[in-house]
């Protein structure tokens, strides 16, 4: 975990206090070094976008995400299982179901993790085909306060469904 | 286990035909958060991130998946698979200075 070079040590008290004062909260997509892809996996040949998502407002998120698109949020038929109170903002374990699994060939295109007060709210996004789209994912994320988590689910007939649960943070895991 | 690295797969050793299965993933990484020096300046360096993921099964690609830096250090993640024949599930993870870290589990049908 602490591997990383030429850096001033973190304490968990100067972690907590950056992260409670938003500090996790700013944008620097520049920074990020993203190396050339590897020989033995062709991604270019495969779905999904591998850009460093910006740091935005959560509107914004959506919309980038899925244009003007109506987003249908619904529990009765998204079930979002996160924590009521996340002790540690650093791990939530998150899960997302649909409660009627899509019938083939219709099947779920894509389930993105949005986290509306994350400075970056665009968390993880998973693009599935046939085999994989049966309308369940899971993933631990990190929440840099107290915020609404949302799972968007998208069909391959286009249509969009949704479901948001608010998670009360206690120590922020600075969400990047 | 705590080798930086190190993906565990779990999925159940068979399936019956057109099962669908659950697969869990558990991979051993930092997942470097963005980090700022007392005054809070952002630091300047490269952070060493996975920031996608590719599920083969068969060789055909099934699933890829997008982590950001949002996502929590020695990551987890969870997805359906519907089996229609024995096979060997591969995955790939690639972090962000271009190491790449893999598994492989066989299914068998029942």
């Amino acid at each position: 975990m602490n591997d990383a070079p030429a850096m001033p040590p973190t304490t968990r008290r100067r972690f907590i206090r950056l992260a409670g004062t938003g500090a996790c909260a700013t944008a620097l997509a520049p920074l990020v070094w993203i190396a050339p892809a590897h020989a033995s996996v062709s991604w270019a040949a495969l779905a999904g976008t591998y850009s460093v998502p910006p740091a935005e407002d959560v509107d914004a998120t959506i919309r980038r995400l899925f244009g003007t698109r109506e987003v249908e949020y619904s529990d009765a038929k998204v079930k979002l299982t996160v924590p009521n109170v996340a002790e540690n903002g650093a791990v939530v374990p998150t899960e997302l179901e649909l409660l009627a699994p899509p019938v083939p060939p219709l099947y779920v295109k894509r389930i993105v993790w949005v986290i509306d007060r994350n400075k970056r709210p665009h968390t993880v996004m998973y693009d599935f085909t046939e085999e994989t789209g049966i309308g369940y994912a899971a993933a631990y994320v990190r929440m840099g306060e107290t915020s609404r988590v949302r799972g968007v689910v998208e069909l391959s007939d286009g249509r969009l469904l949704g479901a948001w649960k608010e998670v009360a943070v206690i120590t922020g895991g600075c969400g990047g | 286990m705590s080798e930086r690295g190190f993906v565990r797969t779990r999925v159940p050793r068979a399936a019956k035909p057109g099962e669908v299965i659950r697969v869990r993933m558990l991979i051993v990484h930092p997942m470097e958060g963005i980090e700022r020096d007392a005054a809070g300046n952002v630091l300047a360096r490269p952070y060493n991130f996975i920031y996608r993921c590719a599920v083969f099964y068969n060789g055909k690609p099934v699933l890829t998946i997008t982590p950001t830096q949002s996502v929590s250090a020695n990551p987890y993640f969870s997805f359906p698979l519907r089996v229609t024949a024995a096979g060997t599930l591969r995955v790939v993870f690639e972090d962000s200075t271009g190491q790449q870290y893999e598994d492989s589990k066989r299914i068998e049908l029942a």
